[in-house]
């Protein structure tokens, strides 16, 4: 404690810096905040709804806000249409922005506005709804009270495709829904509004945890194993081997692809599971990746316990296997649920060797699937992208938030060995 | 650490073990199983001892460390030290050999392999060299028994028909039950009971005449043939004059016969021996191929020939059920096909087995001519011109006239280029000296055959010209005024091109409304933006008319185009869109920066050449050591030094800032957590530690939607236009921005364990001293967080170095740096190497592999300097 009592000045320096703090959270926390609220939005682009950019060129006024029409401009604009307004009128009043709520002139404009409301406020684009055939019902009645030349114009600029009568189809697109139909999409693989295309997701996230968690398990077997040994016996080519632990550690694995990718084809030749586009194949060579650097630190915290407990259980006849599983086991939990925590996260974010190894859709790994998607789908479906990504890191975030500390400590490494 | 340096020793320990369990007998059993079965395996499928003996070996290893004494210990290292030889060394070693090696596409396999697929494996089916005539031949008595079924099928069908037709069925369904129930049912029920199962593929007998069909009586018909031909004749101008027909003659090949007895059988004959083959046996089909001047075999002689093909023809399906399809044309051709392009592209020469020969297809003969050699520098067969083996030798050629950009200069300017050699042209008389130049005996000849005199003048000419060349180079200054002066009076006289990148604004933005705006003011600006958006999407150049509401535009008219550059040009003007003349101004700024390149030296320059037929090379190639040719290619080629040489420091300058910006921002951050009586310390760790935790690929594709040109948030939040990922230094700029929102989490939680353990004493001291805060930070804090951290700032620097995922997946590289330059303005090294293996185009593994030695090579040097600092070899040492 360097400062017992504050004064005045402390706490005004306390309070300032919380308010810099919160306000630099917020900036930093912005695009992850958007990322969530955009998964829980059907038709979610990048940035706001879904356009259909091939509407945009029809009337002048449907360019407007970039055909980004909110709910309450639209009922305002169809109560103007069906009030037989000018498009410069409407151009006007939109732009005018004390104009919260179109009030509309003609009598007869007030029922299927009415309609159209309920319509829009239930959120339908579906021509076979029951609120829907409302609205043309009323729509229809409200055609044979008025003039036809305003039938025509009211038309022209409501509906796609106005000479098909048949298919009254809003040429405006609203308001984006709140939903969980990305998250459903997420795991059915079926993407909204987009039949026929197939990402599965779920699939991509079940393989990314069955291999990085396999990988994790095996690792911290392995090393557990190879850290005892090292750390309490003494025996012939140990310094060697943790030399060549302490050498190999240096070559970074990725750099050595195109070797992996041909010792997995020659692999596969022998035990097809083995090989390319498999995913053991893949969980053989991320094995390799993290395992000198671990034995390495574990081994450093093996050092670090006293030898004394196991000392007395050999006397007492303890081969060394019980010494190991019975005294040392319950010893080092911490390190080991470190690296397997720190292994697995390792695995579920790499990237570049699952793309060297898997070819097939279905075998993608969860970032090797998502860039897939991204690239395929470009902007269009950002909330899918935004769902997936919210599932995908929630094992993460949870191991992180709930092991923090351990993790941090695992992190900065030079702990551990003190 | 506690110091405690007495260890277990290994007998000792072993001592306690039961020396016979249960446990030791089956896990010997179990990896003797293993280790057999790999053996056998690899054996069978690779026919490979070495690797099955190393199994052994391995096996071997394994029971001692189950059985004796000494070795037991080693059992616990045994898994760790199996995954690190195999999927960590083993990689490291076979990466260090392929840089070595040109392996990559078109050098794929060994050169064993590569001559065993040429001689036997069938790659590619040569549909301009078909046989002209093939015979299908079967056993008599199996086809005329499967005739009589297919007979008594028909007519039992017939009446069926006749007996619909007394019903007076519609002819519809008569025609839908024919296909249904006859050729539906009854069809594939015969073909598999006769074809499949009593006419096997074995039976069938192929006869391919490379001629026209040659009978025993008419042996010597000539081998020319009469082609009649069209031709059409043009004019000078390119109009049609007049058609004209003549007849040449074409030499057809000399005969020769082929029997094929089954499918894979493949024998030559001569004419004698083909009735051998024949007797007994139905023909079934013949075909000469669809080629000028051959006449088509009739089939009236084969009724049943015709009626199997017209099943074939008429049920396309049966070609999937049954095995054999006789009588389809299509198979003969296919099956001739595949067997003389098999046949005839390779065999071992007769006289040396050591070589193999190509089949010359002209004449369709091996001759000597054809002989394939080894290239063994480039790893390939070849032909070579001579038809002697392959020779390589040194010879001269005259450098030409060549613009120099500098070593990192990957663009060139066209514009530039032509404007000077203008100038050059008409200023010197270089171009008429290297005319008459004597070259006779110096170019196209072997170094060594030189006449060195000779060589001596041409040389010293050479420096003269040379020295026009350097004056000239001097000189360029005035020309560049000069062309500048020229090109801003040009960009001051006309209406320069729009700019290119108006495109998505139009689309999006407020251009549109601004001009929508105008229309309404003016009631007819609606056409003018359609004005707009037609030159914009359309493109004025490609189209020639266009018509836009009763409008016609003539764009391929110089005025008219002119006058709808102005229109347009206004247009943006006038709403404030666009400045003309900032515009001007901006292109005018824009000359400022032009580069002149200078001529190059004229030289006699040093060139391998050799008797190879580039264009007789063969295909595939196989991988030979070329030394450090890759490395070479690194230093010194042209389209891989100036690139290779960005991305290099790209790397290192990403590395370092990634480094520095995250590790500035994170200990800020943790300075004013640090105060230990800070409230909610954890609640802020936590909440900044979130871009961290979240999945770096999940960020990292979030934020290159976020980045997006046209659809992403920040460009349509604050409605501009900016190019984030587009553009070069803007893309270097967000990857390093993307990179320390996501890593800066991690400097400040390590900054925070560092600060924790600083001594408070010291700053009370300090306090004592007089010392200022600034003056803390800077004498004290600073110093023993940098001998704390820098170890892991060392580390980190060695991640980002390697840092594929916060590259790859925000920009994938891009953009690109010039055409036909593979790697991207923010390519760093690891991703130039998967681009280079693993990429779109040509895999060129052995210049991967070799970038993969460079990086090894800086991060080891790092690492091991790592080492010394935290004193981990003496680690190793005291262990």
């Amino acid at each position: 404690m360097r400062k017992s009592n504050k004064t005045a000045g402390d706490i005004i320096k306390e309070i300032l810096s919380h308010i810099v703090l919160i306000f630099v959270a917020m900036i930093v926390l912005l695009p992850i905040i958007y990322v969530i609220s955009a998964g829980f939005r059907t038709n979610q682009a990048i940035y706001g709804p879904l356009v259909d950019v091939n509407t945009w060129t029809d009337t002048s006024i449907a360019n407007r806000r970039n055909n980004k029409i909110t709910k309450p401009i639209l009922k305002n604009r169809i109560a103007m249409v069906l009030d037989g307004e000018t498009k410069d009128n409407i151009a006007k009043i939109e732009a005018d922005k004390k104009v919260k709520k179109y009030v509309p002139k003609l009598e007869t404009t007030k029922p299927v506005l009415e309609k159209a409301i309920i319509m829009i406020d239930k959120n339908t684009r579906n021509l076979e709804s029951k609120e829907y055939k409302e609205f043309i019902e009323a729509y229809d009645n409200w055609k044979n009270s008025v003039d036809p030349a305003l039938v025509e114009s009211a038309e022209k600029q409501l509906f796609e495709n106005y000479y098909g009568i048949d298919e009254h189809k809003f040429l405006y697109k609203y308001d984006v829904r709140t939903s969980f139909a990305n998250f459903h999409a997420f795991f059915t693989g079926k993407i909204p509004n987009a039949e026929g295309a197939k990402y599965p997701m779920f699939q991509w996230m079940l393989n990314s945890i069955f291999v990085a968690g396999t990988v994790a398990i095996i690792q911290v077997i392995v090393t557990a194993l190879a850290a005892y040994v090292l750390s309490r016996f003494r025996f012939s080519g140990k310094k060697e081997s943790l030399m060549v632990l302490l050498t190999i550690q240096v070559f970074p694995g990725t750099m050595a692809m195109v070797a992996l990718y041909l010792l997995l084809q020659y692999l596969g030749g022998i035990i097809p599971a083995f090989g390319i586009d498999r995913k053991i194949g893949l969980i053989l060579i991320y094995l390799g990746g993290g395992l000198p650097f671990n034995i390495w630190m574990v081994k450093g915290y093996f050092d670090s316990i006293p030898k004394a407990l196991e000392e007395s259980a050999t006397i007492d006849g303890a081969t060394t296997w019980q010494s190991f599983t019975m005294i040392i086991l319950p010893l080092v939990q911490p390190i080991l649920a470190v690296t397997t925590i720190l292994s697995f996260v390792g695995q579920y974010n790499e990237f570049v060797l699952a793309a060297v190894v898997l070819n097939k859709q279905e075998n993608y790994t969860l970032p090797l699937g998502l860039r897939f998607f991204m690239n395929a789908q470009q902007d269009a479906r950002f909330g899918v992208f935004s769902a997936a990504s919210i599932i995908g890191s929630l094992p993460i975030v949870v191991l992180w938030l709930a092991l923090q500390n351990r993790i941090i400590s695992g992190l900065t490494g030079g702990a551990v060995k003190g | 650490m506690s110091k405690d340096d007495k260890k277990f020793e290994v007998e000792e320990s072993y001592n306690k073990e039961n020396p016979f369990s249960i446990g030791k007998i089956l896990a010997s059993i179990l990896f003797i199983f293993i280790g057999g079965f790999l053996v056998v395996r690899v054996f069978t499928v690779y026919k490979n001892v070495a690797i099955p003996a190393l199994i052994i070996l391995a096996t071997g290893f394994i029971l001692l460390t189950i059985w004796h004494k000494g070795l037991y210990i080693y059992r616990y290292m045994l898994p760790a030290m199996i995954i690190i030889l195999v999927f960590t060394a083993y990689p490291i070693v076979y990466t260090i050999y392929i840089a070595f090696t040109n392996f990559g596409t078109g050098h794929m396999f060994s050169k064993e392999k590569t001559k065993e697929k040429l001689l036997t494996e069938q790659w590619e089916t040569n549909y301009a060299y078909p046989a002209l005539f093939a015979e299908f031949y079967a056993p008599k008595g199996q086809v005329d028994e499967y005739m009589k079924a297919y007979k008594k099928a028909y007519d039992d069908f017939s009446k069926k028909v006749e007996k619909w037709e007394k019903q007076k069925k519609s002819e519809d369904y008569i025609y839908e039950m024919k296909d249904i129930e006859f050729y539906g049912k009854k069809i594939p029920e015969l073909t598999s009971n006769y074809l499949d199962k009593k006419i096997k593929l074995e039976d069938v007998t192929i006869i391919l005449y490379s001629q026209n069909k040659v009978t025993k009586n008419s042996p010597n018909k000539s081998n020319v043939i009469e082609v009649d031909a069209e031709e059409t004749l043009y004019d000078s101008s390119g109009n049609e004059v007049a058609e004209v027909y003549e007849t040449y003659s074409e030499t057809l090949p000399p005969l020769k016969i082929y029997v094929s007895e089954g499918t894979t059988q493949l024998k030559e004959l001569s004419l004698d021996e083909v009735d051998k083959y024949t007797k007994g046996k139905k023909l079934l089909g013949n075909k000469v191929y669809d080629r000028e001047g051959v006449e088509e075999a009739t089939d009236e002689d084969y009724e049943l020939f015709v009626d199997i093909r017209d099943i074939n023809n008429v049920f396309e399906g049966l070609k999937d059920l049954t095995p054999l399809v006789i009588g389809d044309s299509n198979y003969l051709i296919e099956t001739s096909n595949q067997f003389l392009s098999k046949m005839h592209s390779f065999r071992i020469d007769p006289d040396n087995k050591q070589k193999m020969q190509k089949l010359n297809r002209e004449t369709f003969v091996y001759d000597k001519e054809n002989t394939v050699y080894e290239d063994s520098k480039q790893g390939r067969f070849v032909l070579t011109k001579d038809a002697e083996p392959v020779k390589f030798w040194k010879e001269y050629y005259l450098s030409k006239l060549e613009f120099d950009y500098g070593l990192l200069n990957l663009e060139t300017d066209s514009v530039v280029e032509t404007y000077l050699s203008d100038h050059f042209r008409k200023t010197t008389g270089v171009e008429s000296q290297i005319g008459e130049l004597d070259l006779d005996g110096i170019i196209n000849t072997p170094i060594n055959m030189v006449d060195k005199a000779k060589l001596n003048s041409v040389n010293s000419k050479l420096k003269e010209i040379n020295k026009e060349i350097t004056k000239f180079n001097k000189g360029r200054n005035e020309y560049r005024k000069e062309f500048l002066q020229l090109q801003k009076s040009r960009i001051d006289s006309e209406y320069p091109d729009l700019p290119d990148s108006i495109d998505a604004e139009v689309m999006n933005k407020k251009i549109l409304e601004k001009i929508t705006a105008k229309a309404i003011d003016e009631n007819q600006g609606n056409q003018d933006k359609n004005y707009l958006l037609f030159y914009y999407r359309v493109g004025i150049t490609s189209t020639n008319t266009y018509t836009l509401q009763q409008d016609k535009i003539d764009v391929a008219n110089e005025e008219v185009y002119r006058s709808l550059k102005k229109r347009l040009w206004d247009l943006l003007d006038t709403s404030g869109v666009y400045n003309l003349n900032k515009e001007k101004d901006k292109r005018k700024n824009a000359l400022n920066s032009q580069k002149f390149p200078k001529y190059a030296d004229i030289k006699l320059v040093q060139f391998e050449n050799s008797n190879i037929d580039e264009y007789t090379s063969i295909e595939p190639g196989y991988s030979i050591w070329i030394g450090a040719k890759n490395f070479q290619k690194i230093v010194s080629s042209k389209n891989i030094t100036a690139p290779f040489l960005f991305v290099f420091l790209w790397t290192v300058a990403w590395a370092a800032f990634s480094v520095l910006t995250s590790f500035a921002l994170g200990l800020a951050l943790a300075l004013v957590f640090n105060a230990s009586d800070f409230k909610g310390k954890y609640f802020y760790r936590t909440l900044f530690i979130l871009p961290y935790a979240i999945p770096s690929f999940v960020t990292i594709l979030m934020w290159s939607g976020f980045l997006n040109k046209d659809f992403g948030v920040i460009n349509n939040f604050f409605n501009i236009n900016v190019p984030w990922l587009m553009d070069g230094w803007l893309a270097k700029i967000s990857t390093l921005t993307v990179n320390l929102w996501l890593s800066f989490p991690y400097f400040m939680i390590i900054s925070l364990g560092a600060l924790q353990s600083i001594d408070s004493s010291m700053y009370e001291a300090a306090d004592v001293d007089g010392a200022t805060k600034v003056q803390q930070f800077g004498m004290i804090t600073l110093p023993l967080l940098l001998m704390a951290l820098g170890p892991m700032l060392v580390g980190s620097f060695a991640f980002a170095f390697n840092n594929f995922g916060g590259i790859y997946l925000l920009t994938g590289g891009g953009p690109t740096m010039a055409a036909g330059v593979l790697p991207g303005h923010t390519d760093i090294l690891i991703s130039y190497t998967y681009k280079l293996a693993f990429g779109e185009q040509n895999k060129d593994y052995g210049l991967a592999s070799a970038i993969a030695i460079i990086v090894f090579l800086i991060i080891g040097t790092l690492t091991f300097l790592q080492f010394k600092f935290t004193g981990t070899f003496k680690e190793v040492d005291n262990a």
